[in-house]
């Protein structure tokens, strides 16, 4: 397997010692040196090693987290780990856990740190390590290089954003960095067939799919038609904003006029053509106009019960 | 030709056919490729052990073959188990897992319904013995392809009396060539299979080598799982002794078993050959063949 490195992060400091404990602990299996790390290009895929993890998962199951958080006001922000940790276990009214979910989530894997090398759970992207530590799932990512990868100097922790703070999420259990080659970078979109394929072959196996949305931009866009066009179940969070939020507008009410709009409003204000952005909603509409409707979930981000009531409807709590 | 109404109907309205979803899958790998599609058949929700056969085939001398039908029935469970039997005794222990074997079969030339006897006949056999086992086969393009009605050939000889064909009974099939216009060598398909065991050893799930008979390329195969065990304990030998070729050789060499701790020895007989599985973990009884408990 060329191209490709196992790197332990095991020594990655902070929060990453409250992380082993609790649920985490009960994961059926992790690489006891630390996060299992890849780097792959799109030609060779993903490499089986890695996407074993998924296997290791007790529910036959694995969900894509896409989206963003660009706009959140303060309140959305805050809402956001509650509305997944709400809907991903269901609770006595003692708190104990009735159902959960066990099997694999997935992102696109990056989170911030501070200065001392702690991880924040302020993104999408730390879904998944959020709860590896809640409820055990097997939390997995594939992420670009959209940039060149430096260790930082205090913690040695995977930098693959343009400042230090961007870190690959060394709380889960696998990662995957996608590069074109080892001196070309990619597009924030170029992991997204690789994962879609990865999901297809799953699906293929029996695994239950879907990508849970939140706001986003024309990547999020992609990954929402991207999914229905394969037959992938959506959940789209209403109230997270942006791309997520024209979907659901579209999806529900037919209404088109947000899809594409920030793109849009970007060639308009450079004075260029829009024909692209009436290319996107016209294949957008197309692929809705062929799709399953069940497909499609819609749940509140306020409302962390909706998403309770979808896990639970789609068998996706065992 | 002419059809009655509901043929003609059945011929143009069915979207499914069992005998299709039911026929193994083909991927044809070049050098350098990968091979997703096929190494998908480990995201199956089957116990994770994976066990690889090995052994002779065309060269087997027929005193041997006795031995091919003990594997066959250690692998896949004694029918006379009383019903009143539980469920958990050891006489139903049964392989359950993935099992990657060279995928192939010889047919006769000149009669093309006879079959000659090889190793690769033992793990076709689990599929219906085994319904917990995924049976994948890699196969060496060792010659030029040609479809035939009595299978795709993948080798023949005009020394041999029979040609290499795709086994029929497999889930999946891997079918190795360096490029369209060249022919692999036979070494190809162990040399894969070990590549193939990278990931699940990487994830920590039992493997084993089990060798019966065989020739140079099976000497090499177990030569290499031996000398990779030593680092990796995925990487299990079981030896059949007194099943001839280099199995057999090996079985009886003390000083290489000496060195070598993880390279097991069973008798050519049924109760031998379960006792070891058993232990090994390659058969299980039914309640503990939990999906994925390692």
């Amino acid at each position: 397997m060329t191209n490709q490195s196992a790197i332990a992060l095991s020594t990655a400091a902070g929060s990453a010692s409250s992380i082993t404990s609790g649920a985490a602990a009960q994961v059926p299996h992790t690489d006891a040196r630390g996060c299992f790390l890849v780097v792959a290009t799109p030609g060779e895929g993903l490499p089986p090693a890695f996407k074993l993890f998924a296997t290791s998962a007790v529910q036959k199951a694995i969900i894509r987290v896409a989206g963003g958080c660009k706009g959140f006001t303060a309140e959305a922000s805050a809402a956001m780990m509650p509305f997944f940790l709400g809907g991903f276990a269901e609770k006595d009214t003692a708190g104990a856990i009735t159902r959960k979910y066990k099997g694999v989530v997935f992102s696109g894997g990056t989170a911030n740190a501070n200065e001392d090398g702690d991880l924040a759970n302020d993104t999408v992207t730390n879904v998944p390590a959020v709860l590896r530590e809640a409820y055990g799932v097997v939390a997995m990512s594939t992420t670009p290089r959209t940039a060149d990868m430096a260790l930082e100097r205090k913690h040695g922790g995977l930098v693959v954003g343009d400042t230090v703070s961007t870190r690959i999420d060394y709380r889960q259990d696998a990662a995957a960095v996608m590069q074109k080659s080892a001196s070309q970078l990619m597009d924030w979109d170029g992991d997204v067939p690789v994962y879609f394929d990865f999901m297809g072959d799953l699906k293929d196996a029996g695994f239950q799919t879907g990508v849970i949305t939140l706001n986003g931009g024309d990547i999020t866009r992609d990954e929402i038609y991207g999914a229905l066009s394969r037959g992938i179940p959506v959940i789209a969070v209403e109230g997270s904003l942006r791309e997520t939020d024209a979907f659901i507008k579209a999806f529900r009410d037919g209404d088109w006029s947000d899809t594409c709009a920030e793109k849009r409003a970007k060639l308009i204000k450079g004075g260029k053509d829009t024909k692209a952005c009436d290319d996107i909603v016209a294949e957008c509409q197309r692929i809705v106009a062929g799709i399953d409707r069940s497909l499609v979930s819609i749940v509140k981000l306020t409302d962390p019960n909706s998403l309770l009531q979808v896990m639970s409807a789609r068998g996706l709590l065992v | 030709m002419a059809t009655d109404d509901s043929t003609a109907k059945t011929a143009t309205t069915a979207t499914s056919a069992s005998w299709l979803e039911s026929s193994p899958t083909l991927f044809v790998q070049s050098e350098g490729q990968s091979c997703e599609k096929f190494l998908a058949n480990f995201f199956r929700n089957v116990r994770h052990f994976v066990l690889r056969g090995t052994g002779g085939c065309g060269n087997m001398k027929p005193e041997f073959y006795f031995g091919l039908e003990n594997l066959k029935q250690a692998l896949g469970g004694d029918f006379d188990v009383p019903e009143e039997v539980p469920q958990d005794d050891i006489r139903r222990a049964k392989f359950e897992g993935f099992c990657l074997f060279g995928g192939t079969r010889m047919i006769g030339k000149v009669d093309p319904t006879q079959i000659y006897l090889g190793i690769t006949e033992v793990f076709p056999a689990l599929a219906a013995r085994c319904p917990d086992a995924r049976i994948l086969g890699v196969v060496a393009k060792a010659g030029h392809l040609r479809t035939t009605p009595h299978g795709t050939v993948v080798s023949h000889s005009d020394a041999d009396p029979y040609v290499t064909i795709i086994h029929p009974v497999q889930h999946s099939t891997l079918l190795l060539q360096p490029t369209v216009d060249k022919l692999a060598n036979w070494d190809s398909e162990y040399q894969r299979c070990i590549d193939i065991c990278e990931a699940p050893a990487k994830n920590n799930w039992p493997g084993l080598l089990i060798a019966y008979n065989g020739g140079g390329v099976t000497a090499r195969e177990i030569s290499a799982w031996a000398q990779l065990g030593r680092k990796d304990p995925f990487y299990r030998v079981l030896l059949v002794k007194d099943s001839g070729g280099t199995a057999g050789e090996f079985a009886r060499d003390q000083d290489f078993l000496d060195e070598h701790a993880h390279v097991h020895v069973c008798d050519n007989n049924v109760e031998s050959m379960r006792a070891k599985l058993l232990e090994l973990g390659a058969i299980v009884t039914p309640p503990a063949s939990v999906s994925n408990i390692r």
